[in-house]
């Protein structure tokens, strides 16, 4: 028996499981970019800065895209500027709805 | 099992694939459900702190009629400032993981974990505050 035919321990099954929380995690982050840019749009009278956030989310979007791509197509190779990319977008969205709060 | 599935590290004979360029010689590619599972850990982190954010710009937007002003404003900020630290520590985490996994050393504690508890317990007890005062 090979591990592609262990429930949940095969590669197809991980792989799926690792596409489907880079949905969830673009889902998240799109969801969080479109509250802070509906925000940012109202308190900054409708200035195009306040699409920063939205832009962010679509670009978290777009990675996990490309991920679930690389991971369907292929082996697990180590997805560090996927990563590094989420992450600084996490923090700017952070760092975006902290600018919100601090001057509201 | 499958020889080519990868359950046991393999010698590292081949050009890095990872696409940070870091692995040495003496350290050897873990099992891609590993790599996965770390992957998987990080995003986990991600929407941690993704949901701090919309946390702390939710309190400042709907929580001022419940608590007092100045409170919101620092639980909000401290939420949302929380979330982007997380967010660094994740990668952070992700990172010391994935090379502990190549070198075969123990797996590392997340930072994050304490941080975000002592985070949390933090603002419960300043809401808790908030809503006695108010």
């Amino acid at each position: 028996m090979s591990d592609a035919d262990v429930p949940g321990d095969g590669f197809g099954d991980q792989r799926a499981r690792t596409s489907l929380a880079w949905s969830r995690t673009a889902l998240g982050s799109v969801a969080v970019a479109l509250l802070v840019t509906r925000l940012a749009w109202l308190y900054s009278s409708e200035s195009a800065w306040a699409l920063v956030p939205a832009a962010l989310g679509a670009v978290v979007a777009v990675v996990a895209y490309v991920r679930t791509r690389s991971l369907a197509s292929s082996h697990a190779a180590v997805p560090r500027p996927e990563v590094t990319v989420v992450a600084g977008v996490v923090v700017l969205l952070g760092a975006t709805s902290a600018l919100l709060v601090l001057t509201r | 099992m499958d020889s080519d599935q990868g359950a046991a590290p393999q010698p590292d004979e081949q050009p890095d694939s990872s696409g940070n360029g870091s692995r040495t010689a003496a350290e050897t590619e873990p099992d891609y459900r590993f790599t996965l599972a770390n992957e998987r850990t990080f995003l986990a982190w991600q929407r941690t702190a993704l949901g701090l954010v919309a946390g702390g710009v939710a309190l400042e937007e709907f929580a001022r009629l419940s608590l007092p002003n100045g409170l919101t404003h620092v639980v909000a900020l401290g939420a949302v400032t929380l979330g982007a630290v997380l967010a660094v520590l994740g990668l952070v985490s992700w990172t010391r993981t994935q090379r502990a996994m190549r070198q075969g050393r123990p797996l590392p504690i997340s930072r994050a974990i304490p941080v975000l508890a002592i985070g949390l317990a933090l603002a419960a007890v300043l809401i808790g505050v908030g809503l006695v005062l108010t």
